[in-house]
């Protein structure tokens, strides 16, 4: 089993005094405390020493339960602070930020890394909604939505989306990131509908504050839709059991803090908006269905209860549903055996600073767990062979640009600009015979520098090692309207207006385009045509040879090139 | 749903409310955005601001009165009959300078909401019915609650057996509905109406009338709902002529409790509208 350290970032110092009936606006925060507390979790994440694999923060907004509402900040501080073991965010909340915002940070986050961050997103707390004021029952479309455009722009040069909320054009984020292929996603997955999209995209599948047996049925879930409907097998390293932890030698003493702390969480999360029912929209009626079909177990987690030498009061009650796990290092240690066995999950995280525990309860907590819990935990629920998630998980991906090597290459896709017979800058035909040919132009003129000084150029991409070339399309007929003969010589080319140097962007026959699909071929050789330089597409045959006649309605180019124009005024 | 949406957060807020009607007082709370919207309950009268009030204030302001009589759980002598309750609920329209409304009425609400479209068709935008009472037909006669012992008239009202599985904050929460508020307040409901109607929960009269409704309506129904059977609902269908039923699976005579998240996106399809598929209805 793979073990990751986390902290909620609770506030410390909420007034005893407060009960549930008061909204903890932010009257009750103070920002000297919170930049001392900031200090102290940062010190306590920074656990390499200790040997986890990993570190976790997540977000959340409007609650002194959490003083984190931007978790990639903090992530890239513990990132900054160590140097091999992984970093994550468990998560930011997608569907209220704009996604490819949401895409550069991850990209930026695994670059600082070095290519050691986990990506996470959740949907948000029903009171999130409430505060933000969206509609709820939009918010799995906006999650998915969400999802799609932050993955395919981490995997993709270029990103096009077409949603209900979210329209993408041609967006290529800088950085990218350094995992390839990038790590699957870390989400939590209760309802029916997120178990089914993790399953569905190969993403890890997180629960907590649940009873074992809740998160069995959960997993249990998820492993059915994988391999009944999608034909894979998740690993271990796909499901993963988030724990509250306190952790003393004093059994007792441990069991009574334990219960402070939890209850100090609850009082802290309670009502942080006016939100006088059940936010209605964020699931189905269908949602929890498969945790009905043996409530008993669901709901006293019985099993797990019985499996163990559990003690009556408040301390066992929140310990078996899955609230608060407190105690010494041996029952803690049987407890999260059972927990894991049963629940069937590789990837454990904890969290020691629960509620108002303090620095010195949390490090005390933290260097229990790591002697005495830690090297008992890593050898169940391990996967075979490759067992790190993000090799046994990932997706394939798709590859970026610089590693194709398709025979097939699109066209330069790049273009703004097409140059044709009705373009501005096409100036008219000629004529010339000489030399037993006759050669039919049609002529093209770059601009003179505007009055404002803005000056223009025409580029003609060439081949490269991404595309053909900009698409040439020609087609030409001979007076008559009949097809002319596939020997004609076919030339593009630019010249300048003094004593720059031709360059020829296209040299072949007619039947290169006759015989290709749609009539178009690439450019051969890049051209850049300055302003006052002329552009010419050329056909040469022999004097005896049928004309083309370019003022035929059928004869007719197209050349789907870049104009760049680089404007001076104001 | 998106579009018209005032937000969660908008939804959220709602204040009681208080008019005089005559010589009665009508309670109620209203809260969200929008076009007027009356909300007439059923047996149980509103025990908050609750999951289907927040849902249907995201494209609405929502009224949600406490008919007179149901809080005190005593019917006034003002009121004798059906009809006298519509006549309240359409006063206090008037007291409360709501010139036409969205009417969404249940099971007992519906019956009244019959009655108010009946008399003043041009208060009333789009009807929504669920899993109304008022028809009494020889082929399916209304239910006499008065025969309806706790153990029935709770088999009666819920497809649930055992738990239901709510959604919650951190996900599923468990509800009983047996031993919960909103059954104690059925109960009351059920004396009140005893005492109004003699029990019985519909009317040989009103089926010959429903010809005359011009309202666009929608009609939801518990597929389950053993109060008010489904064949009202299909009678309702049939002799309404801008009518449309919508049907979910797995609910009985509350809809709005035991499959909430869908009965809210069909009522909303509806008010705004849209044309969506809900999963779990047909």
């Amino acid at each position: 089993m793979k073990i990751f350290a986390f902290e909620e970032l609770t506030y410390p110092g909420l007034p005893a005094h407060l009960g549930p009936e008061v909204r903890l606006t932010n009257r009750y925060c103070s920002p000297q405390l919170v930049a001392q507390h900031y200090k102290e979790h940062l010190e306590e994440l920074v656990l390499e020493g200790y040997g986890f694999d990993g570190i976790f923060v997540n977000e959340h907004h409007f609650t002194a339960s959490n003083n984190n509402p931007d978790c990639n900040l903090t992530a890239a501080i513990l990132i900054d602070r160590t140097k091999t073991c992984r970093v994550g965010v468990i998560g930011n909340i997608i569907a209220l930020r704009h996604p490819l915002a949401v895409a550069e940070e991850f990209a930026m986050l695994d670059c600082l890394s070095g290519g050691r961050f986990i990506p996470g997103m959740v949907r948000g707390l029903p009171a999130e909604w409430v505060s933000y004021n969206m509609d709820p029952f939009t918010a799995r479309k906006r999650f998915t939505e969400a999802y799609q455009i932050i993955h395919r722009a981490l995997t993709q040069e270029l990103v096009d989306y077409d949603g209900e909320f979210w329209n993408i054009v041609q967006a290529s984020i800088w950085p990218k990131p350094l995992q390839k292929p990038f790590p699957p996603f870390w989400m939590p997955a209760g309802s029916l509908e997120s178990i089914r999209f993790a399953a569905e995209n190969h993403l890890v599948a997180c629960q907590t504050l649940q009873p074992t047996m809740v998160l069995k049925q959960c997993f249990d879930e998820y492993r059915r839709i994988a391999t009944e409907d999608l034909h894979w097998n998740p690993g271990f390293g796909n499901f993963t059991g988030l724990r509250f932890i306190h952790i003393d030698e004093d059994h007792q003493k441990a069991m009574q803090e334990g219960l402070g702390m939890f209850s100090y969480l609850m009082l802290s999360i309670g009502r942080p908006v006016y939100n006088p029912a059940p936010l209605p929209g964020f699931n189905t009626d269908q949602s929890y269905k498969h945790r009905r079909a043996n409530a008993d177990d669901v709901f006293s987690s019985s099993e797990a209860r019985r499996a163990l030498k559990s003690s009556d009061g408040q301390a066992a009650r929140f310990r078996d549903a899955g609230l608060m796990l407190s105690g010494n290092p041996e029952a803690v240690t049987e407890w999260l055996i059972e927990d894991a066995k049963t629940a069937g999950y590789g990837n454990l995280i904890v969290t020691f600073r629960v509620g108002h525990a303090t620095h010195r309860q949390a490090l005390k907590s933290q260097e229990l767990f790591a002697k005495y819990v830690m090297p008992i935990l890593r050898k169940i629920n391990q996967d075979q062979g490759s067992s790190t998630i993000d090799q046994t998980t990932a997706k394939p991906t798709e590859v970026f640009s610089e590693g194709t090597t398709d025979s097939e290459l699109p066209f330069y896709g790049d273009f703004n600009y097409s140059l044709s017979p009705d373009a501005i800058e096409t100036v008219g035909v000629a004529r010339k015979a000489e030399n037993g040919h006759v050669t039919a132009t049609w002529e093209m003129q770059v601009a003179k520098i505007g009055e404002d000084g803005s000056p223009t150029q025409i580029i003609v991409p060439g081949r490269s090692t991404e595309h053909k070339g900009c698409a040439i399309r020609l087609n030409l007929v001979a007076r008559n309207g009949t097809p002319i003969g596939g020997d004609a010589e076919v030339t593009l080319d630019t010249i300048g207006p003094a004593d720059a140097k031709a360059q020829i962007m296209f040299k072949g026959r007619y039947r290169e385009f006759a015989q290709a699909s749609g009539h178009t071929v690439g450019a051969q050789t890049r051209g850049v045509a300055r302003n006052d330089y002329s552009i010419r597409l050329s056909i040469t045959v022999p004097s005896e040879a049928a004309e083309p006649d370019l003022e035929h309605d059928e004869s007719t180019f197209e050349i789907r090139c870049f104009k760049y124009l680089v404007t001076l005024s104001a | 749903m998106s579009a018209a949406s005032a937000g969660a957060g908008v939804a959220c807020q709602f204040s009681p409310g208080s008019a005089r009607v005559g010589e009665l007082k009508t309670e109620f709370l209203q809260g969200g955005k929008g076009a007027p919207l009356l909300y007439l309950h059923g047996l149980s009268r509103p025990l908050g601001w609750d999951t289907d009030h927040i849902g249907l204030a995201l494209h609405r302001r929502v009224y949600a009165p406490v008919l007179p009589g149901w809080k005190a759980g005593r019917v006034p002598s003002q009121v004798t009959s059906i009809q006298d309750y519509a006549r309240l609920m359409l006063a206090f329209l008037e007291e409360e300078k709501i010139e036409k409304a969205d009417l969404v009425g249940h099971s007992l609400g519906g019956w009244i909401a019959l009655h108010m479209v009946l008399q003043a068709p041009e208060r009333i935008e789009r009807l929504v019915l669920v899993d109304s009472m008022g028809l009494d037909i020889e082929a399916s006669s209304a239910t006499d609650l008065s025969t309806l012992d706790e153990t029935a008239l709770y088999n009666a009202m819920f497809a649930t057996r055992g738990v239901l599985v709510a959604a919650g904050d951190f996900g599923g929460v468990p509800l009983d509905l047996r031993h919960g508020a909103l059954f104690k307040h059925i109960q009351n409901g059920q004396q009140n109406l005893v005492a109004l109607t003699s029990g019985k929960c519909g009317e040989a009269s009103l089926r010959s009338s429903l010809k005359d409704i011009s309202a666009e309506t929608l009609i939801v129904w518990g597929d389950t709902d053993l109060l008010t059977p489904l064949d009202h609902a299909n009678i309702l269908a049939s002799n309404i002529r801008r009518s449309r039923m919508t049907v979910i699976k797995g609910a009985g005579h509350y809809p709005q409790k035991e499959k909430p998240q869908t009965f809210l996106r069909v009522v909303c399809n509806f008010l705004v509208g849209r044309n969506e598929p809900v999963e779990e209805t047909w």
